[in-house]
């Protein structure tokens, strides 16, 4: 169970059954989808083995966003495809309502998602990773927050009634200033 | 609920396995409750039928369309023209696919399909 992490606007937490809900219309939202790697319906039996799979130890870390202030669910995160040897991961995260987006909570929640990853006691990794459609938006918090765009694997996804450029990004630890 | 597509007067779910049951009940369904199978509600509502893509041929790029009401239902023909219009939508758009098919068994249904843009029994991407 991936620890819990406190930012200044959001709390990173472990996921349990309480917040399958949640999770369920986080994996189904029409309007999430175009950002994400999702293309057909999951069911609830699909999101609660999803739930029970989450395995921080083999798969690395997976959080449930939470506003600080009063514990509401807005996102997920995960540093997931975490290898031991290389020492890196790939960083994913989604906020579920249009109205939260633009708030800080992304944000703050990769900061402190970083700060897990980077210190020699959370993940200790050498780099971080990320791939993003060419027309989210959150490409631009990725750079700000420091990450580098490292290609672009051309029309590689179909998003949105068109083929879209995947832009990789990546960050190394020596570059991250916390 | 949760939502997967949003149409402008009806939403469409997630189907659960007993959803998937159920619908194969019915025996003009029985074995076509394909890989995309979605409960239709008015907004915020129960639902009161189901929408599916089935026999989806990733190589050809072709599915047939499927679209069932619950027995106690009368669906007006501009909510049977929304259910084609939003699965032709997301089959295009999201699916990449390129054709669609349909058997509509009655004149409502074939209207539906008109209603939405298609050519008889068939849509093709222009």
């Amino acid at each position: 169970m991936p620890p819990t992490l406190r930012g200044e606007r959001v709390i990173l937490r472990a996921i349990s059954d309480a917040d399958l809900g949640f999770c369920h219309v986080f994996a189904n939202d029409p309007d999430l989808r175009p950002m994400l790697r999702f293309e057909l319906p999951i069911t609830w039996e699909d999101e609660r083995a999803w739930v029970h799979s989450l395995d921080e130890l083999t798969q690395g870390p997976t959080w449930l966003m939470a506003e600080r202030e009063t514990g509401r669910p807005v996102g997920l995160i995960s540093l997931i495809e975490w290898s031991r040897v290389a020492r890196h991961a790939e960083l994913g995260l989604g906020i579920l309502a249009a109205e939260d987006r633009g708030r800080g909570f992304g944000a703050d929640a990769i900061r402190v998602a970083l700060r897990h990853a980077f210190s020699p006691e959370g993940m200790n990794l050498q780099r971080v990773h990320l791939s993003v459609y060419e027309h989210n938006p959150a490409r631009r918090l990725y750079e700000r927050l420091g990450f580098r765009h490292e290609g672009t694997r051309r029309r590689h996804a179909y998003k949105a009634g068109a083929y879209r450029d995947v832009l990789l990004y990546g960050l190394q630890r020596e570059e991250w200033s916390p | 609920m949760s939502v997967f597509l949003r149409g402008p007067t009806l939403d469409f779910g997630p189907a659960s396995p007993q959803d998937r049951e159920a619908f194969a009940r019915a025996a003009w369904l029985a074995g076509r409750a394909g890989e995309v199978l979605l409960t239709v509600a008015p907004r915020g509502g129960r639902p009161i039928g189901a929408a599916s893509l089935t026999n989806v041929d990733w190589r050809r790029r072709e599915a047939r369309l499927v679209a069932w009401w619950a027995p106690d239902v009368a669906a007006s023909p501009a909510a049977a023209a929304e259910v084609v219009s939003v699965l032709t939508r997301y089959a295009s758009d999201e699916l990449n696919l390129e054709a669609l098919s349909a058997e509509p068994l009655t004149r409502d249904g074939l209207a539906a399909l008109a209603a939405a843009g298609w050519e008889g029994r068939t849509w093709r991407r222009s």
